[in-house]
């Protein structure tokens, strides 16, 4: 008897939500294995909007959202290296006066397009602050922002910098020797 | 009175040829700012809900730097984490996210744009004013992960004690007060 309550239960929700799952991990492993800038967030990114396209749309519960984000948190702060504080003194004129002016300039051109294209400000400042995807995401992801628009806006980023750095640095190098 | 000087390459060692530090006073400024900073991140942390419990992390996470044990369990737990984010943004996507992104590619061009040419001009900047040569200056402003460009840096024979810094600084700015000021704009 409760096996029979149980069926449309696992057929409606159980089911669907495991194949999202399963979508989103091996989406993830895949893109980690092809190296793709982004790798597991990425991947599972892609897998499950599409998946999502198909008819699949299954959000994660709120609680597993919001632990991940702490980890994400956690795992950034692990990240900075011991000392690196201390070393921030090195060129200190050069970093505060690169990074600020980089800060100040993206958050005045989110002002200006924000009003004008309708995005709200929260989102448009997130598209341009030059962050870490993942650190990116889970901020969107945190403040309700557009957070398909920011994130799609960062990983063209990625990959155009990851691309095109090396390139242009290899070109300066040619043009100094 | 005997004065002792620290030879001129060991206090320099880090700078590249011609970088100019701040003085003294600037620097108790900058600490000052830094307090401040930290001080308003406390408090976001005690208000903000999400927000704060993203930057309570990469507090917590700061403070546990160095424990090996924590660091393996956090990287495991990451890699769910990033599926989980993936798994998030991803779940959002439909026709008509897909359309409004699409409606939305001259922002997101324009977007790409304001940040790649802000990198540039401060790159210009760095190479300018700061003496740094063109290649590290364009490594140290490119707004990509830290890893990514310090391998680029170290593929393309870049002087890392100058890149690092750089990039350091955005990453500890961003990680700190990003939270905070988006938080209050919400």
């Amino acid at each position: 008897m409760n096996g029979a309550h149980l069926l449309p239960w696992v057929s409606e929700h159980l089911l669907p939500t495991l194949i999202v799952v399963i979508v989103a991990v091996l989406g993830g492993a895949i893109a980690k294995r092809l190296r793709i800038p982004g790798g597991l967030l990425t991947g599972s990114l892609i897998a499950t909007g599409i998946a999502s396209y198909l008819g699949y749309r299954i959000d994660p519960p709120a609680l597993l959202r919001t632990a991940a984000i702490a980890v994400v948190g956690l795992r950034l702060g692990l990240g900075i290296p011991r000392g690196a504080i201390r070393s921030l003194r090195r060129a200190l004129a050069a970093s505060a006066t690169a990074n600020l002016g980089m800060l100040a300039a993206v958050v005045v051109f989110a002002l200006i397009i924000a009003p004008r294209s309708g995005i709200d400000l929260v989102t448009a400042v997130l598209m341009t602050i030059p962050g870490g995807v993942s650190f990116i995401a889970a901020l969107a992801i945190a403040l309700d922002a557009e957070a398909p628009l920011v994130v799609v806006t960062h990983l063209i980023r990625m990959v155009v910098v990851v691309t095109a750095v090396p390139l242009i640095a290899a070109r300066l190098s040619v043009r100094e020797s | 009175m005997i004065v002792r000087r620290r030879p001129e390459s060991s206090a320099r060692w880090w700078r590249p040829e011609g970088a100019r530090a701040f003085p003294p006073d600037l620097r108790t400024a900058g600490a000052f700012v830094w307090f401040l900073g930290m001080l308003g991140a406390l408090a976001i942390v005690l208000t903000a809900g999400i927000p704060g419990i993203i930057l309570l992390a990469i507090l917590v996470g700061l403070a546990l730097r160095g424990r090996r044990l924590v660091e393996a369990e956090v990287r495991r737990a990451s890699a769910v984490a990033l599926v989980v984010l993936g798994w998030s943004i991803g779940g959002r996507f439909d026709r008509d996210v897909l359309a409004s992104l699409a409606a939305r590619s001259p922002e997101i061009g324009l977007a790409l744009f304001a940040v790649l040419a802000t990198a540039a001009l401060m790159a210009f900047g760095l190479w300018r004013w700061f003496g740094f040569n063109a290649r590290s200056a364009f490594v140290a402003t490119a707004p990509g992960g830290l890893p990514e460009l310090a391998s680029v840096a170290e593929i393309g024979d870049i002087d890392l004690t100058s890149v690092l810094p750089v990039q350091m600084t955005r990453v500890v700015i961003l990680l700190v007060l990003l939270p905070t000021a988006l938080a209050l704009l919400t």
